[in-house]
């Protein structure tokens, strides 16, 4: 995944044309979040990217998420309005430590990607009966 | 690509979007949300529109729905897209054991109306949806087509 990222550095530094230089920031796919006892489930709406191009990295408690849009436009298209202008979404979380790495969930659905990111045995809610 | 495509022949940002931009990047707001909530540039859902001599092509990124889903309405060459989309954030039951850090996601019923290039031969629209993105084709009414006039000569 990291060659994938790196990869991508490598041509922006070695291609430097006018249209990069001006290109579009990453897109920042708008998220929900929330904790429940078990862990936290992250939904960010990724329209157009596929679950084949997604890429979701965890390292030093920095989740990325990212992923290209891949849409099949006729060659001939000319342009009138755009609401949103950028072929690429890309957003970082910082998460705690008190997840679980090795069991993190995701799925891509019409557009939509869930990522489940469960807590450690430890730090998960114990219920207590009051009687 | 988006990218590719939407950056040609459109104006770039006008001063009021490139202060709104940053505003939002100072405040970090993703993009679709707004330091102005009033100046709603975008809504749900965003939606991209180009042509070609004999359509539009309307691509409404509506994340989580199908083409089915949509109800979508043409008058004149205005494109009404209406429809409801339901999030996790009205799980009300499900949220009492919930703490919610960000709620961006659209949720809700929506109307989205879009000004389109020409007028529209209404009676051959399709629509199909891949990834969430709704692909709207809609023929170019014939009067609004480009002709081709052949010079003869004398």
């Amino acid at each position: 995944m990291s060659a994938t990222k790196q990869d991508m550095d490598v041509r922006n530094q070695t291609a430097p044309t006018e249209r990069s230089a001006n290109a579009a920031p990453f897109l920042t796919p708008v998220v929900d979040l929330y904790e429940d006892g078990d862990g936290i489930t992250l939904t960010a709406d990724m329209p157009g990217v596929s679950s084949d191009d997604l890429d979701i990295e965890l390292q030093n408690q920095e989740l990325v998420i990212e992923g290209p849009i891949g849409i099949d436009m006729p060659d001939n298209l000319t342009a009138w309005s755009a609401d949103i202008r950028g072929s690429r979404y890309r957003r970082t979380f910082t998460v705690g430590q008190d997840l679980d790495a090795d069991n993190i969930e995701a799925t891509m659905n019409l557009g939509v990607l869930t990522v489940r990111l469960p807590k450690k045995a430890a730090s998960r809610t114990r219920r207590i009966e009051v009687k | 690509m988006f990218e590719e495509f939407w950056d040609m022949g459109l104006p770039a940002f006008t001063g009021l979007d490139q202060l709104r931009q940053d505003l939002n990047t100072l405040m970090g707001l993703p993009d679709g949300q707004n330091f102005f909530r009033s100046a709603a540039a975008s809504g749900f859902p965003l939606v991209n529109v180009g042509e070609t001599d004999q359509e539009v092509h309307v691509y409404a990124l509506a994340p989580g729905l199908e083409a089915k889903d949509l109800d979508i309405s043409l008058q004149g060459n205005r494109l009404n897209i209406h429809g409801t989309r339901q999030t996790e954030a009205n799980n009300d039951k499900a949220n009492r054991e919930r703490n919610w850090y960000r709620q961006e996601r659209f949720t809700g019923e929506f109307s989205k109306m879009v000004s389109l290039p020409e007028s529209i031969d209404s009676e051959n629209v399709e629509a199909k949806a891949e990834n969430g993105v709704i692909h709207i084709k809609l023929p170019k009414s014939a009067e609004t087509q480009p002709r081709k006039i052949t010079v003869k000569a004398e």
